[in-house]
């Protein structure tokens, strides 16, 4: 049988009329709902203003990025940086006020663990050129210039970055797996896998600094920098 | 066409198996002929509702208040007041991006769907968040079917659960519905979906659409997609995909979340006309395509399409 389009037509409707919720799909969700908003309404952060997912650097990947770095340190972890991906932060902004336990859950709904990988400074020059190459990712510990498509003027613990060096990255198990391009990650000198969600971190570390007094403030520090 | 004297009529037929070619004249006129009334066929699709069973929080500026679960079934409620007879498909990544997936494995939304009346799914990459056995237990919650061809599932929990199309009859209309899914290998951690072998869609989707188009006689072969909608690079998408195969009608995309504006029409290898659709993501839309079939001429429908949008902002 022979198909031949002969029109295309397209109307959008608007209408308010539409706005209506289904009554029976109402009454499925309830007690799902109910159960989930028990859990996740509790404010555990407060952020003073917008955190945006950017390129080459977004104040969203920075603070998730340093909070992963704060919690490396506090458990006396050996970590130079911290690198994750822009796919792994699902929401894209986060929005100036109470940050609940859902907010984390929309930020980071995967199931990634923590993991430190020890890698040649070879193969770290081959992480910065494909950091370059896709305009940039979340970092922290990390400093660098994307010029021409190149990693230049790259600074790890505000330290020249040395290529005969071997460095401690911290990173999720799926980057260290070799997921989203991190072909450089794949074959380290050494690794450590910890059973500890990032997401729960992130959750552990808002909620110390919460009951610090603390709330926070979004920073743009040129980490990353494109020419 | 209706006002035609019957000879014209013969006349008319005649002239258009003449003008769209050798393949409608497999078609009897007197089989066509005797079907008399044109046929209207309304198809709904979603794709990648990533667990939005809620409408977006009021913390979201840009989309506080807006989709839902509630509201789409509502939308779709409607429609089936007026068209009995529709066919409501969704491409894939149903799963994954809210706390009711980390909670209940994708309970919740197969349940809505069943409840919503979906007839046949794809797979997309996030369904596999839960590894392939998370996607096995779901499964008994969902009341409709699942659909890919380029994935071989031997070996796997999935074997037998997954067909690569399914046929629906509709008011009298054969409509072939078949899946093709995104490469999982660097997308999806390999212990989550180990064990399934990849094939390419553009290979398998030729294969399928001839079968169901040719072989089976379908009205109409839908591709449900997962592939994505277009990229900068030669990377297999919906546009490489409605281009470089022949007997596909409609593709309903995924993956890539394209708001598109209104439905793109590709011309295929054969010199077809293909229609691809995509509605974002969330749920904040529903595409609607209805097709009218000609049954004087059964070489050619009328296609309209509109979205149904669940927010109340125009642009998203």
């Amino acid at each position: 049988m022979q198909v031949n389009y002969y029109q295309s037509q397209r109307v959008r409707l608007l209408a308010d009329t539409l706005q209506a919720e289904n009554a029976k799909a109402k009454a499925l969700i309830a007690p799902y709902k109910n159960k989930l908003d028990s859990q996740m309404n509790i404010r555990i952060m407060v952020a003073e203003a917008d955190f945006k997912k950017d390129n080459p650097e977004g104040t969203l990947g920075n603070m998730v990025c340093d909070l992963l770095m704060t919690y490396a340190q506090s458990q006396k972890m050996p970590a130079d940086f911290c690198v994750l991906n822009n796919g792994g932060l699902r929401i894209p902004t986060l929005y100036k006020g109470d940050i609940t336990v859902r907010t984390v859950f929309e930020l980071m709904p995967f199931e990634n663990s923590l993991v430190l990988v020890k890698v040649s400074g070879a193969n770290c020059a081959k992480l910065f050129a494909m950091i370059a190459e896709n305009d940039g990712v979340p970092v922290s510990g990390l400093r660098m210039e994307i010029s021409e498509g190149k990693a230049k003027e790259i600074m790890i613990q505000n330290q020249a970055f040395d290529p005969a060096k071997d460095y401690w990255i911290l990173t999720s198990d799926y980057i260290a797996n070799g997921g989203d391009k991190a072909d450089a990650l794949k074959n380290p000198i050494e690794r450590k896998d910890y059973p500890v969600l990032l997401r729960d971190i992130l959750m552990i570390e808002m909620k110390k600094k919460f009951y610090d007094g603390e709330t926070l403030v979004p920073v743009k520090d040129g980490r990353i920098t494109k020419k | 066409m209706d006002a035609l004297p019957k000879n014209n009529r013969k006349q008319f037929i005649k002239q258009t198996l003449y003008l769209v070619g050798f393949g409608a004249l497999a078609n009897s006129p007197v089989r066509v002929l005797a079907n008399a009334e044109p046929k209207t066929l309304t198809v709904l699709h979603t794709n990648d509702w990533h667990s939005r069973i809620e409408p977006f929080p009021k913390a979201d500026r840009n989309l506080a208040g807006q989709g839902g679960a509630a509201r789409r079934a509502e939308v779709i409620d409607q429609i089936r007041k007026k068209e009995k007879e529709l066919l409501l498909l969704d491409a894939g990544d149903i799963f994954q991006g809210t706390p009711y997936f980390n909670f209940y494995g994708g309970e919740l939304e197969y349940k809505l769907m069943t409840a919503m009346g979906y007839d046949c799914v794809t797979l997309g990459n996030h369904d596999f968040d839960a590894g392939i056995e998370g996607l096995v237990k779901q499964m008994p919650h969902a009341g409709f079917d699942f659909v890919n061809a380029n994935y071989d599932f031997s070996g796997t929990a999935l074997e037998g659960k997954i067909q690569p199309y399914k046929i629906y009859r509709k008011k009298g209309l054969k409509i072939g519905v078949f899946g093709v899914g995104i490469e999982l290998n660097g997308l999806v951690p390999e212990k989550l979906f180990g064990g399934i072998t990849y094939y390419d869609p553009i290979a398998r989707a030729n294969d399928i659409a001839k079968e169901l188009k040719v072989g089976k006689k379908c009205d109409l072969v839908i591709c449900l997609s997962h592939l994505g909608n277009k990229y900068k690079d030669a990377k297999v998408s919906d546009e490489v995909l409605a281009t470089k195969t022949a007997h596909i009608d409609l593709i309903i995309g995924g993956h890539t979340h394209t708001f598109l504006p209104e439905p793109i029409v590709y011309t295929n290898v054969i010199n077809k006309k293909v229609c691809v659709n995509q509605v974002g993501w969330a749920g904040l839309q529903l595409g609607s395509l209805t097709y009218t079939f000609e049954p004087f001429v059964n070489t050619g429908h009328e296609m309209n399409s509109s979205l149904i949008t669940l927010t109340n902002i125009q642009k998203i």
